[in-house]
């Protein structure tokens, strides 16, 4: 965990809410594991008065550059959006426990919604150097969300995309097709992102072919190191103390945490 | 420069400077040690503890509000017994003096945690949560209700031999009267100011956005009301304040001790700036002596010292 003064290596528009941010980060993107996030403070100003977690997009770890993947939803990202190339961006990080990479020589499916996508691409590549293959499904609301796709074409053995208005691949939500994704691809994890509605799904489906699933769970948060306790995920064991989403995840095993009542 | 006196006391127990950190905003010291060097600090007031541990509310937890948030946590921790073995060995090495947050249930139980931690050399002082609005049970019902301030600081008072600071809700119509309470039951110090109540609302839910519907306000946002508070109290009462709420920077902490705090406490600010509480020592030092003044207890209430006769009115 670095507190770093980043400089803004390039910031590109994937379309009107989607931006990926580079930044020329000492220590923070040699560190980063797939499925950590960072706290970027969006400016110095007292409003609004908390950094931003972002999940870790991908990384040039010998440039040391850190690829960050945001949506504009709300006053801190508006101001983020404005950022330039050559501007100083203040990260702590990297935070968080990062998705299980003990995969090697087998079949993972990566499940993405929306925004969710993120934090999937620096898992895809991490786990292609481990010689398994990936399949990526990801579903978005609509073909603007799916601009930023072909960087997974590379590391994926096949993507699939469905859009909620059919602009795009299959029509409705990613979640229809996974059973015929893992009838047919037989992977031995999946690896999901996307909003809590979803992952509540994928769990579902996951335990019912009795394949492993890890979630990488949002939360509103405020300080990301664990000392605020705002960001609160309820445990499958009743009885046991609340998850921090911040130190104990973001990602979690699908079966040790509820998803059902939290939306 | 030597001889510059940085410090503060509060009874016995000696600060080395006057920036500590609040309650719920550090934990227990070890998250923030990992970036920065919290032996710089004041102190450290850890998070609330309570006799036994807390599970903490549910749902939703805390909301960004206009240079604040607000927070509804619900005191989850592990409780008292767990603080003294886990916790309280470690934070002792960080070098910094460590204030156990304790908050009663009912009025025995601040006596009870009052005497487990009496023991505890590695405790410098109590501070007495009596203004938590996020617990039903106990919180702001006492920090409220000016007998059961009496009978909470009279009671820690009595099972204990360390400092005791009382931590007063804002949430009440003339706060200097809680304060002469306490201090006429033997309070050592007082911490002012704890969060404002407050909620927001949903409007496509429709409903609260907080699992426990109302929250604390903290933050840039209460600054200005926390110190007027300070600013009021200090001149009604002799013991030292710590002074918080919405503090900042440096500025911000110099308008606390010119308002009459002997210390003061970073809060929110933490979460977004972990170093910014040891820019705040500095800060200060460095106003002290460029101002000519021999020490930081120089500038405690210069903002009504100087001249008795501003009036403190209620309102504008």
């Amino acid at each position: 965990m670095y507190l770093e003064d980043c400089t803004v290596i390039s910031h590109e528009k994937i379309n009107d809410r989607d931006y990926i941010l580079t930044l020329q980060t000492e220590k923070i993107a040699q560190e980063a594991k797939a499925g950590q996030f960072v706290q970027l403070k969006v400016a110095d100003i007292i409003d609004p008065v908390l950094r931003r977690p972002i999940s870790v997009h991908t990384v040039d770890r010998e440039k040391g550059h850190l690829k960050l993947y945001y949506q504009v939803l709300g006053k801190g990202t508006e101001i983020l959006k404005r950022t330039k190339a050559g501007d100083t961006l203040n990260i702590l990080g990297p935070l968080g426990n990062g998705f299980d990479l003990t995969l090697k020589d087998s079949k993972a499916l990566l499940v993405g919604g929306g925004l969710g996508q993120a934090p999937l691409l620096l898992l895809a590549e991490e786990l292609g150097k481990r010689n398994n293959e990936v399949f990526l499904a990801l579903g978005t609301r609509d073909e603007l969300s799916l601009k930023n796709v072909i960087c997974f074409d590379n590391v994926c053995k096949e993507v699939q995309v469905a859009t909620e208005d059919g602009s795009v691949g299959f029509k409705g939500y990613i979640t229809n097709n996974l059973p015929a994704i893992i009838e047919s691809f037989k992977p031995e994890i999946i690896y999901a992102c996307g909003p809590n509605i979803m992952m509540s799904k994928i769990k579902e489906i996951a335990a019912k072919y009795n394949i492993k699933c890890q979630v990488s769970l949002e939360t509103r948060m405020a300080c990301g190191i664990g000392v605020c306790l705002g960001c609160t995920v309820v445990p499958a064991e009743e009885g046991k103390p609340y998850l921090k989403a911040c130190v104990d995840g973001p990602v979690f095993w699908a079966e040790e945490v509820v998803l059902d009542d939290w939306i | 420069m030597t001889g510059f006196n940085e410090g503060f006391k509060i009874g016995e127990a000696e600060f080395k400077n006057t920036v500590l950190t609040a309650s719920g905003t550090y934990g227990f010291g070890l998250e923030y040690a990992r970036l920065i060097d919290v032996s710089k600090l004041g102190g450290i007031a850890t998070k609330g503890l309570s006799l036994k541990p807390k599970m903490g509310n549910s749902g939703e937890r805390i909301y960004e509000t206009p240079g604040g948030m607000l927070n509804s946590i619900g005191l989850e921790n592990p409780g008292v017994e767990s603080f003294i073995k886990d916790y309280l060995p470690k934070a002792a090495k960080l070098g910094t003096q460590i204030i156990a947050n304790i908050s009663g249930a009912n009025l025995e139980e601040y006596g009870e945690m009052a005497e487990a931690l009496d023991d505890q050399k590695d405790v410098a002082a109590l501070e007495v949560n009596i203004s938590c609005p996020n617990v039903k049970a106990g919180g702001i019902a006492f920090g409220t209700d000016i007998n059961m301030v009496r009978k909470v600081t009279a009671l820690v008072k009595a099972k204990t031999t360390k400092p005791v600071i009382i931590k007063l809700s804002p949430n009440v119509t003339d706060i200097t009267q809680f304060a002469m309470a306490a201090e006429a039951e033997g309070a050592d110090a007082l911490s002012m100011i704890n969060t404002l109540i407050g909620m927001g609302i949903d409007i496509n839910k429709r409903k609260p956005i907080l699992g426990n519907v109302i929250g604390g306000l903290s933050g840039p946002a209460i600054k200005p009301v926390a110190l007027r508070m300070v600013y009021q109290t200090a001149q009604k009462v002799k013991i030292p304040i710590i002074g918080m709420g919405g503090i900042s920077d440096t500025r911000d902490a110099l308008e606390f001790l010119l308002a009459g705090a002997s210390g003061i406490m970073t809060g929110t600010i933490n979460f977004r700036e972990p170093q910014r509480s040891l820019e705040i020592v500095d800060g200060i030092k460095n106003y002290c002596i460029d101002n000519g003044f021999k020490s930081v207890s120089e500038i405690v209430g210069l903002a009504w010292k100087e001249d008795k006769n501003v009036k403190v009115n209620s309102c504008s």
